[in-house]
């Protein structure tokens, strides 16, 4: 009998749990991930937009972002060639310059550990990055 | 208050510590969402972790809190919530990985990020803490390894899946938040120390001796203790302790036993037991004078639940009959008037466990006294085979539906008998026995 009760009340919390994971859910301002594809600006050399994806998949940049809804779709890339130029996005991969202010502790700690990275590898991220249109 | 009224006020309690961790998800301030998948399968880990710390709430054994249900339904219980929780964080592991395999990045920990490691490796750990605890035997790990493991590799879990929210942040870097998930990690650390040193400390301050290891009949032997320094300890008969023996009670090497003597003598405890285990088969070796720790009573089998019941039927095998014993010389010190019956089933006449008290018993009490033999000597006029419907039919005591039943022994005889009793119409709220050798 007690068993029987032992069953009910831990398949309620189950359930009350994810209804409540499910409210979340739903109540959170539903976005769609900008689905269309990024367009590719014909003025960027395209071996330098293909280096520069090869190297955001490297360093698992899909971790904290996310483009065309693939990856962390916390902080969406779509269109941000069309909003930063080449000087802001290089400040936004390294957490230099006015950015180191705006992003969280947390944040610019893993950014500056991208100043590791090889000069044409970082000039191939921006050009990716800049590849990004609306 | 009332056993009913207290039962459900602890689910609420329940229901709400588990709840906790979502409503704030729900109430303060949150990211801007980010699809519904990914919040939904957020909000699931939040979920199951929140299940998963209560889990250390549960086992640290408030006798308040489990009183009303029994201990034994709350371990049975703490089994099934793990794997409920643990289906939360599968499911949201696996929503990602499904939807949006990208944001997981790398498996090598050497170059994905601390967190998601850290995830990874708590989700590993809570694996291993549920495989280990449904399949101990099959896997052959000693209990009292398994118990020191189950522990530190659940400890370690929760301390890698907290690593993993707190370092992804999304959820957390308010400052109000921040001091709520610290004091929710900080109650598990006060669990710990409540479980793991206040309570053996306090054990330690009421030590008991060893006075005498008789044997028993069937390989059976009971162990008598008296109390060192302290009154004693007040219980109700058919409930049990975990006995700690030859070990401190901050090693947790105990054991769970039910009491067998009259609940009217809390200076002097008997714990009849049966070689049965490693453990087991060393309390023939246990000497006088030597020093035990008790942690209890615990338990909600006892008769004194049941004050307005017309008659008790005890329904025991093989040593198994130790808490009902308990309850049948309380019942005779307390002069017990109400009509009792005992079926007990037995391999052998002589492996009968307190055979001869129990005659001694029907001159003080209103005993039905039924034995059931698997081996009957060749003259044995009397019950034999398994208990069973029919078996049953003829003993059980007019209104058969106003008593109050209590079994123990094998479980294969406890469920048999469970359903013979269901099928003579005697109500499964009235069967009671103890859930134990979970794992």
């Amino acid at each position: 009998m007690r068993e029987f009760w032992v069953r009910i009340v831990a398949a309620l919390t189950g359930v009350l749990v994810t209804l409540l994971a499910l409210t979340f859910a739903w109540v959170q301002t539903p976005r769609s991930p900008t689905e269309a594809a990024a367009v590719e600006a014909a003025a960027l050399p395209a071996a330098l937009v293909e280096a520069g994806r090869a190297v955001y998949e490297a360093e698992g940049c899909a971790g904290c972002h996310a483009i065309a809804g693939e990856g962390n779709p916390r902080l969406p890339l779509d269109g941000i060639g069309s909003r930063r130029d080449a000087a802001a996005l290089r400040d936004w991969i390294l957490a230099t310059g006015a950015v180191e202010a705006d992003l969280g502790t947390r944040a610019a700690r893993v950014k500056q550990g991208y100043r590791a990275l090889s000069n044409d590898e970082l000039e191939a991220l921006v050009v990716y990055m800049q590849s990004l249109r609306d | 208050m009332r056993p009913l009224a207290s039962a459900v006020l602890w689910v609420l309690i329940y229901l709400l510590l588990v709840a906790a961790p979502l409503l704030v998800l729900l109430l303060g301030p949150v990211p801007p969402g980010a699809g519904f998948w990914w919040d939904f399968s957020m909000a699931l880990g939040f979920a199951g972790m929140a299940m998963m710390g209560v889990q250390f709430a549960l086992t640290a054994r408030f006798r308040h809190a489990t009183a009303p249900f029994g201990i034994d339904i709350i371990y049975f219980f703490h089994r099934y919530a793990a794997i409920i929780a643990f289906v939360l964080l599968l499911a949201h592991f696996l929503i990602i990985r499904i939807d949006n395999p990208q944001a997981l990045g790398t498996l090598n920990p050497l170059d994905a990020p601390w967190p998601m490691s850290a995830g990874r490796v708590a989700m590993l750990l809570f694996a291993v803490v549920i495989v280990t605890s449904l399949w101990r035997k099959p896997l052959r790990i000693d209990y009292d390894h398994w118990r020191i493991g189950h522990a530190v590799l659940a400890t370690l879990a929760v301390l890698a899946a907290v690593g993993h929210i707190a370092g992804i942040g999304y959820y957390t870097e308010a400052p109000w938040k921040r001091v709520l998930w610290s004091t929710y990690t900080l109650l598990w650390v006060l669990l710990i120390v409540h479980v793991r040193l206040y309570k053996p400390w306090a054990m330690r301050r009421r030590p008991w001796r060893v006075a005498e290891v008789r044997p028993e009949r069937g390989n059976a032997w009971t162990l008598t203790l008296d109390p060192v320094g302290h009154a004693g300890l007040r219980f109700a008969p058919g409930q049990f302790v975990w006995l700690t023996l030859r070990a401190s009670p901050y090693q947790v090497k105990e054991h769970p036993f039910s009491f067998s003597s009259s609940a009217e003598d809390t200076a002097q405890l008997k714990f009849t037991i049966k070689e049965l285990g490693d453990f087991t088969r060393t309390i023939r070796t246990v000497q006088p004078g030597e020093t035990a720790y008790l942690d209890g009573p615990y338990g909600v089998f006892s008769t004194d639940r049941h004050p307005r019941a017309r008659s008790f039927v005890f329904i025991a095998g093989g040593v198994g009959i130790a808490p009902i014993m308990s309850m049948l010389r309380t019942a005779a010190d307390r002069g017990e008037r109400r009509p009792l019956t005992l079926v007990y089933a037995n391999k052998r006449w002589d492996d009968i466990i307190f055979r001869e008290e129990l005659e001694q018993l029907r001159e003080r009490l209103d005993l039905d006294l039924v034995h059931v033999l698997e081996e009957p000597p060749p003259d044995w006029g009397g019950e034999r085979g398994h208990i069973d419907e029919a078996l049953l039919a003829r003993h059980l005591p007019a209104g058969r539906d106003a008593s109050e039943y209590f079994m123990c022994g094998p479980r294969p005889m406890t469920d048999a008998a469970q359903h013979a009793l269901h099928a003579l119409g005697v109500p499964l709220a009235r069967v009671h026995f103890e859930l134990f050798d979970m794992v």
